[in-house]
């Protein structure tokens, strides 16, 4: 791998980060009860993952 | 209707599996060319090839790990854990990596990989061989726990286990291998949480799983003669549990006896306890009780392994003391 394709790919994960810190910035903070959720993918009616 | 061994029925569940996904793969260490250390995986290597039944060498937390990296990338693998006491080893993998891998981002990753751990006592297996250490990972949040306790729900449990969209912890119990029961010609998957009653009475209601279900069972037909009526409950999946299926046996007995190998100290017979208790407490008329391992480590001599553990005579007991008969 060239050092220009080093840099590209350093400079490609900078940018994605402040991308995501942006949206993290600009997003309202997440309700309490969202503490409880995507424990698990699949649940089952009537048997509490719990 | 065909009569199976426990360890028959896994192997058909793993076999069907492998023939209905070619993302489901088997890996652990002797499951190949040996055919696991207990005959559970004979003769699949043979059927599916080295790229679907990869042997290991003897490193938990690689197995554990290669696992769920492929869980990530679209496999289904379905591990195997030699001896569960050996799970110590891969716990980051499991309850840090695999079981945490959903919420950590956000819902849009899981991994969806089956550890088959073969659990409790062979017969003088001693103390690194013989735990039952579900409790382990009945605690960790994103873990299903799932303990069949005969050959019919081994099979449909493990089918419903390598298609699940989580990881799936399936405790095998080494004396259940042999033990033979009734299956279906087709076996469709079991849903997760849904108990079964064992055997109906209306005295005492009995929880009870693995290789201490056939114990409770025969604690009932012990007591039937005495007119003590047991209902005996095999949870089937320890997460999710089965509270309604709790509720109505409380509902029609009023007292709560809990039994399992493991040591009682923390056990999931203390879970079952508390849940009854929060949750259930206008069922019950009587204190609950406990008949589980000791809170000692597994001793080899058969002597002293049979002290440590529960058998039917000790759930008679109890069950006997419970409703006021047979008190000293």
């Amino acid at each position: 791998m060239t050092q220009q394709r080093l840099d590209e790919v350093a400079a490609d994960v900078e940018r994605e980060l402040e991308e995501a810190a942006a949206f993290a910035d600009a997003s309202p903070h997440p309700a309490p009860e969202e503490a409880l959720e995507d424990v698990y993918a699949e649940t089952y009616e009537g048997a509490a993952l719990r | 209707m065909r009569s199976v061994t426990y360890a028959a029925a896994i192997r058909e569940a793993l076999a069907e599996e492998l023939e209905r996904d070619e993302q489901v793969f088997l890996i652990g260490e002797d499951i190949g060319e040996s055919g696991g250390v207990f005959g559970v995986t004979k003769g699949l290597i043979e059927r599916f090839g080295t790229d679907r039944v990869l042997d290991t060498p003897i490193s938990e937390e690689a197995i554990v790990g290669a696992g769920v990296g492929a869980s990530l990338l679209g496999g289904r693998p379905v591990v195997e854990i030699m001896f569960s006491d050996f799970a110590a080893l891969a716990m980051d993998m499991i309850a840090n990596q695999a079981a945490k891998t959903h919420y950590m981002t956000g819902g849009r990753l899981s991994a969806p990989l089956t550890i088959r751990l073969v659990t409790g006592t062979a017969g003088a297996t001693a103390a690194q061989h013989s735990q039952s250490l579900e409790a382990w990972f009945v605690h960790v949040p994103g873990l299903k726990c799932v303990a069949p306790s005969t050959p019919a729900d081994a099979k449909a449990l493990l089918k419903a286990a390598v298609r699940d969209p989580d990881p799936v912890c399936f405790f095998e119990h080494k004396l259940l291998y042999n033990r033979k029961g009734e299956i279906d010609d087709e076996v469709e998957p079991l849903a997760f949480g849904r108990s079964r009653v064992a055997r109906e009475g209306t005295d005492v209601t009995v929880v009870a799983y693995l290789k201490t279900l056939h114990d409770a069972l025969d604690a009932a037909e012990l007591l039937e003669s005495e007119g003590l009526s047991l209902e005996v409950i095999d949870p089937r999946t320890l997460v999710p549990f089965d509270r309604e299926g709790l509720r109505t046996s409380l509902e029609k007995t009023g007292r709560l006896l809990i039994a399992h190998e493991a040591p009682v100290r923390g056990g999931f017979g203390a879970e079952i306890a508390a849940i009854a208790a929060e949750e259930m407490w206008e069922t019950l008329r009587a204190p609950i009780v406990r008949v589980c391992g000791t809170n000692t480590p597994m001793p080899y001599a058969p002597e002293l392994e049979g002290f440590v553990i529960p058998d039917a005579t000790r759930i008679a007991q109890a069950a006997r003391s419970l409703v006021g008969v047979g008190v000293a």
